[in-house]
């Protein structure tokens, strides 16, 4: 019915039209493109264009839902007619074009249809942001005036926006850029926005600590559901419930925004601001629609919340000059930017497809800005997962490393305590055992009077029992406290034989190597040395000492042993035996022996010992 | 008179001892025990001077009976009766309340005179022991420097800086006498300073487990 009346033309219009109408030149490279200025124009309540009643206005000419105070879902209609003569045209292929002429409409040239945009009138077309070309046949247009007229249909505003004739190569050419700009660029941008998000939604789901990711995921989804019309061809439900969603997504789209935005930064209070802000966005809605108050209070809420985002983003910038933080901080920057440029372009052109919106490309800048901060985590992730078996090689590396040290030490440990096990057995066997015994056969001896040599022997194996014991003893290479015990062993001997002793010892550093054998070799030079002076030299006094010495650039301890007996003629030799077994143990020492003696002045003997023997 | 106790397995040792000791001027043995079944109701008992007590008993450890005669806080002065005085043996002993040692081959005099030491205070110290007791005494140090662990729940010997300096010197051969004289000091100020530093390192048992395991080389890794 709608449609049979929109496609039946008044032929009356075309001769009550006298007047031409006024006309514009648009100079583009490719050819001459005419805009109309001024138009007549007819608005009538419901579905049926009017056929008369036209006032001349000037074009383009847009009837605002708020302005004219209607209610989405009733229809309005308004005729626009633009009248030219054919000289005015240029020569050859003509086209058409035309943008916000909302929202089902048809065109007629000299009363004959030369395009509609609509199956059926009760058709929910989005022609507010969508440009139209029409291309025109050759005798379109006749000699003299012409008249071109465009029939609209609309359940919410409704006009005839701006209307452009002209070459059709220019025309055409034009169309692209505009229909890319507004259509194409928006829909690649917000699709892809849309896909990330669900992306992310996805990725919230198995990491649901991390917050702002469903705050990403929801943005993406309101600010796809608020631009989603200044793309789409069709409205795809319920007309009021559609508006209402798109106007109300901006609302939302901000409020998330922010909310990702700060627990991304990690912004203090951020729970309380997310939450404040959500309360207010929830507030706005409900007395919007109770109260019938203008959509303009959810962009001044969203203004509001993006100054607000602007102001962190700018202070973030500064503060983390880092790329992640820095993009973020300049997309938060720019969203108010944006806005307010779209407002002053609304009211400039009246909403009537003047300025091309750059609102719809903000999801754009979300997106390159998601994509430079949450990529680079993503990328970080890939890096460490890669980076994970090189670390864990590495870490089972080292733990083996340390499992083999610990098996050595514990293998070391166990040798010492056997070691230590199996020498304390013996000491405890040679103390109990043939230390006692002997002890016990040298008391008897002595208390039954038996023959000197017997006690002597004795005593001697006695002796030399201690003297292995000592060379047991852990000393850790203390040559000084080795001698000291044995000087504290003879010290008896030495004062029943009415010998002083003078004790010389300076402090010298551990003989590393001085292990039990070693120890042994030591005392027995000294024991044997001690014994020397005990039964032969008849001295009174011995000197007993160690220092620090060098032999030729070796480092090492010098010991003597020094008495004022009666000395002996070097070369006679007369104790020779115990003499060659001291030079013999100093040799199995590496160290060197050397003995001066005169007669009359006593025995002068030097044990030099290396600190550090080669192995 | 000092009255002195004596517990010593071999009974031919034990009665030599016992022998010279009656027939020294001041002094009296007052019991005489051959193993730790013996011993322990003697030392109950209580009533000397100086306790004579070999460690390698058949039934038991001299040890357990040196603990018994600290546990009853008398003033009792332990002598050790050994063969070699090596250092494991007479530091458990001096742990656990010894005051010094008597070697078994020792003339009978220095014995004699031994004991009278200990009485008026001092007692000998071999080199290799002092040597011992002043690694112990550093690592108690590092231990307590240390935040937490094994250390800190011990009772650390804290010498003074004399009785450290006559360990010191002991350690490195120095007799009574010439660190008395290196020193400055009387000869039985530096006995007294030694009788201390046995009293010093006079531990409990949990310690005496700890000690047990340095001298076994377990800690000091």
């Amino acid at each position: 019915m709608c449609l049979l009346m929109l496609a039946i033309p008044p032929s009356v219009g075309l001769a009550q039209s006298g007047t031409l109408s006024e006309l514009t030149q648009l100079k583009k490279a490719e050819g001459v493109i005419l805009e109309f200025t001024e138009g007549e124009y007819s608005l009538a309540d419901g579905a049926t264009p009017p056929a008369d009643g036209f006032e001349p206005g000037s074009s383009p000419k847009v009837y605002q839902i708020n302005y004219e105070g209607w209610t989405f879902g009733d229809y309005h209609s308004v005729t626009g007619r633009f009248s030219i003569e054919r000289d005015a045209l240029p020569e050859g292929p003509l086209a058409l074009y035309t943008i916000s002429t909302r929202d089902q409409f048809v065109v007629l040239v000299n009363g004959a249809e030369v395009f509609r945009n609509f199956a059926s009138v009760s058709d929910k077309k989005l022609s507010w942001n969508r440009p139209y070309l029409v291309a025109l046949a050759p005798r379109v247009f006749q000699d003299g005036a012409n008249t071109i007229e465009i029939r609209a249909v609309s359940q919410g505003s409704v006009g005839v926006g701006r209307v452009l004739i002209g070459e059709s190569s220019a025309v055409q050419s034009y169309y692209s850029s505009q229909l890319f700009w507004r259509i194409t660029a928006p829909q690649i941008v917000n699709y892809t926005m849309l896909l990330l998000g669900m992306l992310v939604f996805l990725f919230w789901l198995k990491r649901r600590h991390e917050i702002e990711l469903l705050f990403l995921a929801l943005s993406t989804f309101f600010w796809f559901a608020r631009y989603f019309h200044f793309f789409a061809a069709d409205i795809p439900f319920n007309l009021q419930l559609f508006s209402d969603i798109s106007e109300n997504a901006s609302l939302y789209g901000s409020w998330s925004t922010m909310a990702f935005y700060f627990y991304f930064i990690r912004l203090r209070y951020t729970h309380q601001i997310v939450l404040g802000s959500l309360a207010v966005a929830l507030v706005i809605s409900v007395l919007q629609k109770a109260l019938g108050w203008e959509w303009t209070v959810f962009y001044v809420w969203s203004l509001v919340l993006s100054l607000f985002m602007a102001g962190v983003g700018v202070v973030s910038l500064f503060r983390h000059r880092d790329l992640e933080y820095g993009a973020l901080g300049l997309a938060m920057a720019a969203t108010p930017i944006f806005a307010l440029i779209d407002i002053y372009a609304a009211f400039r052109f009246g909403g009537s497809g003047g300025a091309i919106y750059i609102s719809v490309f903000m999801p754009f800048l979300y997106t390159f800005a998601f994509l430079l901060s949450f990529g680079k985590r993503a990328l970080d992730a890939f890096n460490s997962s890669e980076n994970a078996k090189t670390v864990l090689e590495r870490r089972i590396a080292e733990t083996k490393a340390e499992l083999a040290e610990s098996e050595e030490a514990r293998q070391q440990l166990r040798v010492e305590q056997a070691i230590s096990s199996e020498h304390g057995r013996l000491m405890q066997e040679m103390h109990d055992g043939i230390g006692s015994n002997l002890v016990t056969a040298l008391a008897v001896a002595r208390q039954q009077n038996m023959p000197e040599s017997t006690i002597k022997t004795l005593s001697g194996a006695l002796n030399d029992l201690k003297l292995t014991v000592d060379s047991l003893e852990p000393v850790e290479g203390d040559i000084v406290a080795l001698i000291g015990n044995l000087r504290h062993r003879m010290a008896g001997d030495l004062k029943a034989a009415g010998i002083a002793c003078k004790w010389e010892v300076e402090s010298c550093d551990n003989l590393p190597w001085l292990d039990a054998t070693n120890a042994l070799h030591v005392l027995r030079v000294f024991q044997e040395a001690i014994s020397n002076v005990l039964t032969h030299s008849g001295a009174s006094v011995i000197s007993i000492g160690c220092k620090e010495a060098k032999r030729g650039d070796i480092k090492g301890v010098e010991a003597h042993i020094v008495d004022d007996g009666i000395g002996y003629e070097a070369d006679i030799g007369s104790q020779g035996k115990g003499l060659i077994n001291i030079q013999a143990r100093a040799e199995a020492l590496r160290g060197a022996m050397e003995q001066e003696s005169r007669v009359g002045y006593g025995t002068r003997i030097t044990l030099w010992l290396p600190y550090r023997r080669e192995a | 008179m000092i009255r002195v106790a004596i517990v010593e397995d071999d009974p031919v040792m034990r009665g030599l001892i016992a022998d010279q000791i009656e027939q020294s001027d001041g002094m009296t043995i007052v019991g005489q025990a051959g193993n730790v079944a013996d011993a322990t109701p003697m030392i109950a008992a209580g009533g000397y001077h100086v306790l004579l007590c070999d460690l390698g008993l058949p039934d038991g450890s001299g040890i357990d009976l040196i603990q018994q005669e600290v546990a009853f806080g008398r003033d009792t002065d332990i002598l050790v009766i050994t063969v070699f005085a090596n250092q494991n043996k007479v530091l458990a002993a001096i742990q656990a309340g010894a005051r010094g040692y008597l070697l078994k081959d020792e003339r009978i005099e220095e014995c004699i005179e031994a004991i009278r030491n200990i009485r008026e205070g001092g007692s000998p110290i071999s080199p290799i022991i002092a040597r011992q007791l002043l690694g112990q005494i550093r690592q108690s140090a590092e231990g307590a420097s240390a935040p937490s662990g094994a250390g800190s729940g011990l009772e650390r010997p804290q010498l003074s800086t004399r009785e450290y300096e006559v360990l010191n010197m002991i350690s490195r051969g120095f007799s009574n006498a010439e660190c008395a004289e290196i020193m400055d000091i009387s000869p039985n100020t530096v006995a007294t300073h030694v009788k201390n530093i046995y009293r010093k390192l006079e531990v409990n048992s949990r310690a005496e487990a700890l000690f047990e395991a340095s001298s076994h080389g377990l800690l000091s890794r």
